[in-house]
């Protein structure tokens, strides 16, 4: 385990037979995997209302509100709720399709440069929707999350703190590579690279 | 000089300690049993957890503009801060005593209900003035990662996807669910 890279199936066909599931990775010095903490923030009042305040300046009806951001905060749980049922799998836990299904609800993220080796940067989106959660796609049932953020920029180059979510997916992408993981790897059991 | 594997992985956890930003300090993520089991008790447990965001919202709009701290309405109370800090988090089951404590201490109606019908009688007048709630942000929808710089090793002829860009939408959505 030498680049401290924990990857945690979240959801995966139970024999491990299919290489088929959602993995999210968990980082040195963090409690949980990626998307376990990504909806604990976005699920709290707290956070929200601290990333809200950071960023009045691209509130536009910040105003109208006299300057309340709880309309920000009330469209960003929405959003939270909304994109968690997407993923959830349904009362089995596991139906054949779920993870296509997953997939088609993920969008290319990039064009290059990992197509030519079978990974795709891919993110949740929902029209406007603010929130991102990003993955990699090793086949198209089979999906490594690597983190995600709050898109309040046009593009993700002008938010340091999804610049640093691109850099990261590059990185996971290198680190398994390196590890010489391939999708029949995954079995449904925790990976260290 | 080329790296082995080996060097080349710890040069990836060099990096990545650059890039993974620290959790966040005042969230206790040691009570989750794991994202599907999370998401399952907030969907079974919606209701009551939404009327906790928004007793959590009116606490923190009401700690704002009379410029309390967390501390100063703990000892207003007489609870700890960590008690307040759980009830401000938007996932607390307050008990009835709590609430009216809540509300006693900071002088306001702490009414889920009405707060609700409120927030939406304000969406509708600014819908009536002509503003979308949607475009409350300055933002404009998705633009990913095209103007990001593409490896330079990437040759022209990869730069197709390899599938359509599936755009979901939230009729989408909720036609899957």
């Amino acid at each position: 385990m030498l680049t401290g890279i924990s990857i945690i199936p979240i959801f995966a066909e139970p024999t491990g037979q299919e290489n088929a599931g959602l993995y999210a990775c968990k980082y040195p010095g963090h409690e949980q995997d990626a998307l376990t903490e990504l909806f604990y923030e976005w699920h709290d009042e707290v956070y929200l209302n601290r990333v809200c305040s950071k960023n009045t300046n691209r509130l536009t009806l910040a105003t109208v509100f006299r300057l309340k951001i709880r309309p920000a905060v009330i469209q960003l749980l929405c959003e939270a709720k909304e994109l968690e049922s997407l993923l959830i799998p349904g009362p089995d836990n596991w139906y054949s399709g779920y993870p296509a299904e997953i997939g088609r609800r993920f969008e290319e993220l990039h064009r290059t440069p990992s197509l030519h080796r079978k990974l795709k940067s891919i993110a949740v989106r929902s029209g406007k929707n603010l929130l991102r959660i990003y993955a990699l796609s090793l086949t198209p049932e089979l999906f490594i999350i690597t983190g995600g953020g709050i898109k309040l920029t046009k593009s993700i180059q002008e938010d340091p703190a999804l610049d640093l979510e691109y850099k990261k997916i590059k990185l996971v992408d290198r680190a398994l590579r390196q590890s010489e993981i391939s999708p029949s790897g995954f079995i449904n059991q925790v990976i260290n690279i | 000089m080329e790296l082995t594997k080996e060097e080349e992985l710890r040069q990836i956890a060099e990096e990545l300690k650059l890039l993974v930003k620290p959790p966040e300090p005042d969230i206790d993520y040691s009570k989750s049993k794991g994202w599907l089991k999370d998401a399952l008790w907030r969907q079974k447990n919606r209701n009551w957890l939404n009327e906790s965001h928004i007793i959590a919202g009116l606490v923190l709009e009401a700690l704002d503009e009379r410029g309390w701290s967390q501390a100063d309405l703990a000892k207003k109370m007489g609870v700890s801060r960590q008690a307040v800090n759980k009830y401000v988090r938007g996932s607390y089951n307050f008990t009835l005593m709590q609430k009216h404590k809540l509300q006693d201490a900071l002088g306001i109606e702490l009414n889920a209900y009405k707060a609700e019908e409120e927030f939406k009688a304000e969406m509708e007048r600014i819908k009536a003035e002509g503003l979308d709630i949607s475009t409350m942000f300055h933002t404009d929808g998705f633009h990913g990662f095209e103007d990001a710089e593409p490896a330079a090793n990437t040759p022209k002829e990869n730069t197709q996807p390899e599938t359509d860009i599936t755009h979901i939408t939230r009729s989408d959505s909720e036609a899957a669910a």
